[in-house]
């Protein structure tokens, strides 16, 4: 499968005992890497589970290139075009890095040894675990083992690969990789991506979904989210009073408060950054100062 | 192309497209030997040749590196995947049943172990005593092998496995069937030591194994692996102990009729597997 998939979400709603993890999330996405952005609880994983096929949605539906995951012929066939990567990835402890790729290629269907071998001995190099083949699951470190989850879930080109977390466990240099893996990822597959950390977003995603409380609240470029900050993010020399109008603050370096909320008349505006306009997206739904 | 062409004064330089391939090899022996005299006096066309020669030779070792590597790094195939393909099964069959997460060494150790136990707990003088609690123990040798063998918490990388295409129930069948075999192997040779002393009752456990063995696997289409292990076991060690103190014959529940209830559970716990298999599927309901 070497074409982009085309995934269309519509009216999802997911409950775990009172807590509602997906409130009526409706999105689309063809080609291209996605980043589903919020904060942690938010609904990510819930979400990208449900686009998985591992979890049943209590209503709505997912449509993968048109094939409905709640009918089980089609959700077969799904699968067969989807690679997954769960947050906090976990493998048989003794078994070697080669093995649990292999192992997935054998579940994946991969039925021809030489070739499987070979797609198997590529992802790794993918994801630069290559020389690492022959050590053992236990003897890895956090990020690696993200990565092997990772290249588990590129086996064999699917047009749709889910990636929970993938920077987490990772350091500064292998993030900047990752971003680089992933923007080539998204010229031959639709990748979404979840994260909680706005530059990461940024940095490899051409469209952007935010979440909170089970809810998508913004959808569009990253760029553009910045932008829906503008006008309401300004500098204050003294401490600005908690509730009116200001619903974050802090003190910054040079000693100036940074605001974010409604502005009082004749404030100093600031250029609003992608993080500034997150805070006002996700605190807006939550009010955690309302207090 | 004839040798006149390409005249090997340095002025003169061969087409870069001929240098390229003469430089990954693929000239004709003639024009190959005239470019071989012209690169000798030209440092020029000579960096053209060697660069060339190397982008082709590092494309042709990394593709050939790409199969040795994947040849190296194989896995090498353990003891039980060694010797399901002389059964007659595929390898990768094999290895999907091999890479079953009751099957390691832990889970050998604890089953020998119990087994030893029950055995050496074996006393002479009371033969039937003693041999009723090596059939009560040895049933639990399949359930543990089965509640471990799939599923959230006991297989490390299950969601994982629940997105690919196979199908869940499927391997649940291969898993099942590798832990069976190899619990019957095990507690089976345990009973040919008994087999002399105490006659063909040692082999009364065989049945119950496997009713309880579906009972399990029936429960955990509701309930985790190791929530329906722990509630068969509980209750089925109440049930033999509560026999064994109160009943007049302590192996009534080996007997005949028992044989008949055993195998009448297996059969309606297999039929509910069969019924729910879909569960094995999706990830268990209320897992957030």
């Amino acid at each position: 499968m070497n074409r982009p998939s085309t995934v269309v979400a519509s009216g999802l709603h997911k409950r775990f005992g009172a807590r509602a993890a997906l409130a009526g999330v409706s999105f689309a996405a063809s080609g291209g890497v996605v980043a589903l952005l919020g904060p942690n609880g938010a609904g990510k994983t819930t979400l990208l589970r449900t686009l998985a096929t591992v979890l049943r949605p209590d209503h709505g539906s997912v449509l993968v290139d048109g094939l409905d995951v709640a009918d089980v012929v089609q959700r077969t066939e799904v699968r067969r075009r989807l690679g997954y990567s769960p947050q906090e990835p976990n493998f048989a402890a003794n078994a070697t890095v080669f093995d649990v790729v292999d192992y997935f290629g054998i579940v994946k269907g991969h039925a021809n040894i030489r070739s499987r071998h070979a797609d198997v001995y590529r992802v790794l190099h993918e994801v630069g675990l290559s020389d690492r083949a022959r050590d053992r699951v236990k003897d890895l470190s956090a990020g690696m083992r993200q990565r092997l989850s990772i290249a588990q879930a590129i086996l064999g080109v699917p047009g749709l690969v889910l990636l929970d977390e993938p920077a987490s466990g990772l350091d500064p240099e292998q993030r900047l990789m990752l971003r680089d893996r992933l923007s080539r990822l998204g010229e031959r597959s639709t990748v979404i991506v979840s994260t909680h950390l706005t530059e990461e977003a940024a940095a490899f995603a051409q469209a952007l979904h935010v979440i909170d409380q089970g809810r998508i609240v913004y959808t569009g470029t990253p760029a553009g989210l910045a932008t829906t900050a503008r006008g309401r993010v300004w500098l204050a020399h003294g401490q600005p009073v908690p509730g009116a109008g200001t619903r974050l603050s802090w003190r910054t370096p040079d000693g100036w408060y940074r605001c974010i909320g409604d502005p009082p008349a004749g404030a100093t505006f600031d250029e609003p950054t992608l993080e500034d306009a997150y805070l006002l997206l996700v605190g807006s739904v939550r009010r955690p100062d309302a207090a | 192309m004839s040798y006149s062409n390409f005249p090997h004064r340095a002025q003169l330089h061969p087409p870069p497209e001929t240098l390229h391939v003469y430089g990954s090899g693929g000239l004709d022996p003639a024009t190959s030997v005239s470019v071989e005299l012209h690169v000798q006096h030209c440092d020029v066309c000579r960096t053209a040749v060697n660069a060339a020669a190397h982008s082709v030779s590092q494309a042709r070792i990394d593709a050939n590196w790409f199969m040795i590597a994947a040849e190296l790094d194989a896995p090498r195939r353990g003891i039980v995947e060694r010797t399901i393909p002389r059964l007659g099964l595929p390898r990768d069959v094999a290895r999907l049943m091999a890479a079953t997460p009751s099957l390691r060494r832990s889970w050998f150790i604890a089953v020998v172990s119990a087994l030893l136990l029950g055995m050496a707990a074996t006393n002479p003088a009371r033969p039937n005593s003693s041999i009723a609690l090596f059939l009560a123990l040895a049933p639990l040798v399949p359930v543990i092998g089965v509640a471990l063998a799939y599923g959230p918490g006991v297989d490390p990388a299950h969601e994982i496995t629940i997105a690919a295409p196979l199908s869940g129930f499927r391997l649940v069948l291969l898993r099942t069937a590798a832990v069976l075999l190899t619990s019957i192997m095990l507690a089976g040779a345990a009973s040919l030591f008994l087999l002399r002393r105490d006659g063909l009752i040692v082999a009364a456990w065989l049945l119950p194994g496997l009713a309880l063995s579906s009972l399990c696997l029936a429960l955990t289409t509701f309930i985790r692996p190791r929530a329906a292990a722990t509630i068969v076991a509980v209750s089925w060690l109440l049930l033999a102990i509560a026999v064994t103190n109160n009943a007049a014959d302590q192996l009534v529940l080996y007997r005949g009729a028992g044989q008949v209830a055993f195998s009448l559970l297996a059969m309606a716990a297999t039929a509910a597997v069969v019924v729910r298999r879909r569960r094995f599927d999706v990830a268990a309901e209320g897992s957030s």
